[in-house]
């Protein structure tokens, strides 16, 4: 690996922090890691992304890339040798981008509404969630059968983009007061997670789904207290 | 040049719509197209896109591809030459997404919530962000292809093809919002960049009037007040 300067700036329950760190980790590339605080960002962040004033960003040799799949996007071409997360052939790389941002369209949209929005803004907000999710349980039926990841046999650029939704789910139901189905209704997704939790590279950076539901509920207290 | 059958599910007016167009003209790909009435969606768009049920969709060889800036990437894999839409430099091509991408996270955004807007203080807020965003495209011009007319330099790539579609909105962004856009010595990158973007033929070839975007913006500003 090349001696170059590869700087991560995030914050711990970020899905779309650990979508760069995913990526990352498949491929073995050292990186340092600077952890934000959101209400105190660091200059380093605001110089970096000026724009949103977001997290993540990537650094790489001085230079900023921002927007969690972008980056994923860049790490994959400069990096390419070990596990290459774009499929080759065009039309699947553009199916391959369409679940990735799915992620962001649907399944973050929907989360984020069930952490902050109240009554029946709140009870729609959970069965979008579920919706988002049956059609992932659908997909990996259509794009993969048979197969653990929408990779086939590896993560690629739809898995990465999705994956770091799983740990958010205990925190999902939590704070929305439902329960996901199981693997009798959804066989596909539930072989997804199993298949993303067992990938050691994928075990590094995740935080505990425990820990990131307390984070959840916090969030969903200062909501409700604000209301 | 085709390299197959080639199909566009768009509506006139669509900002996103464009998008497919301007990458497939130019580069001179020919190519099928259907209008859709948006009220009334064809058996086609509904099977094509079934997650979104949206325009544009683009079907190659049978074949569908949704969300325009999949759809963008896709063509510029496909049908690399002539006129490459993405840079090969994985920085230059991470810059030129990201401001791809800002067009549909805040000129969209913004431009979305200044026609729909139905009290006073929506509107001040939505042209006000809406200058903004159109701020920042003036100073990246300046800063990623300075005294260049385009994000590419001499020639459109991916990130002007993703914004360009705004500009036949403006007057529309205007009329109905109230907005107004400030001029070539407040924003000299960005009206350089406009009248550059204007000129191109494979532009013109499929940009609707302003005049009857205009028109049509007020359809969507009126339903929204009456709904309110």
């Amino acid at each position: 690996m090349s001696k170059d300067s590869v700087k991560l700036l995030n914050f711990w329950p970020s899905m779309f922090g650990l979508r760069v760190h995913y990526a990352l980790d498949l491929k073995g590339v050292s990186y340092d890691y600077q952890e934000e605080s959101l209400l105190n960002k660091s200059k380093e962040l605001l110089e970096a992304n000026p724009i949103y004033t977001k997290i993540p960003v990537l650094i790489h040799n001085g230079k900023p890339i921002c927007e969690s799949l972008v980056i994923v996007d860049y790490i994959d071409i400069v990096w390419p040798g070990s596990h290459k997360l774009l499929p080759e052939d065009p039309y699947e790389k553009a199916v391959a981008r369409f679940w990735a941002d799915f992620g962001d369209k649907k399944l973050y949209d929907a989360g984020n509404r069930l952490i902050r929005a109240m009554g029946e803004e709140h009870k729609k907000a959970g069965e979008d969630f579920k919706w988002a999710l049956m059609k992932i349980d659908e997909a990996l039926g259509t794009i993969a059968p048979g197969k653990p990841f929408f990779g086939g046999d590896a993560m690629n650029f739809a898995d990465v983009g999705l994956a770091p939704f799983i740990c958010w789910f205990k925190g999902y139901q939590k704070v929305g007061g439902f329960v996901l189905p199981g693997p009798e209704e959804w066989p596909n997704l539930h072989k997804w997670v199993d298949a993303v939790n067992s990938v050691d590279a994928i075990k590094k950076s995740t935080p505990s789904p425990d820990k990131v539901a307390e984070f959840a509920e916090v969030i969903r207290k200062r909501v409700l207290g604000a209301a | 040049m085709s390299k197959g059958s080639v199909k566009v599910l768009s509506f006139w007016s669509s900002m996103f719509g464009l998008r497919v167009h301007y990458a497939l003209d130019l580069k001179g790909v020919s190519y099928e197209y259907q209008e859709e009435n948006l009220f009334n969606k064809s058996k086609e768009l509904l099977e094509a896109n079934p997650i979104y049920a949206k325009i544009p969709v683009l079907i190659h060889n049978g074949k569908p591809i949704c969300e325009s800036l999949i759809i963008v990437d896709y063509i510029d894999s496909v049908w690399p030459n002539p006129h490459k839409l993405l840079p090969e430099d994985p920085y230059k091509k991470a810059v030129a997404r990201f401001w791809a991408d800002f067009g549909d996270k805040k000129v969209y955004d913004a431009g979305s919530r200044l026609i729909r807007a139905t009290t006073e203080e929506e509107r001040k807020k939505a042209s006000e962000d809406l200058k903004w965003a159109l701020m920042k495209i003036d100073e990246a011009l300046g800063t990623i292809a300075p005294r260049k007319p385009f994000f590419g330099g001499d020639s459109m790539n991916f990130a002007d093809v993703a914004l360009a579609p705004f500009i036949c909105w403006f007057k529309g962004y205007q009329k109905v919002g109230g907005f107004v856009l400030p001029g070539p010595e407040e924003w000299p990158n960005l009206h350089k960049w406009v009248t550059a973007v204007k000129s191109v033929e494979a532009i013109r070839k499929s940009t609707p009037s302003e005049d009857k975007v205009a028109e049509f913006a007020e359809v969507i500003r009126k339903r929204a007040i009456g709904s309110a």
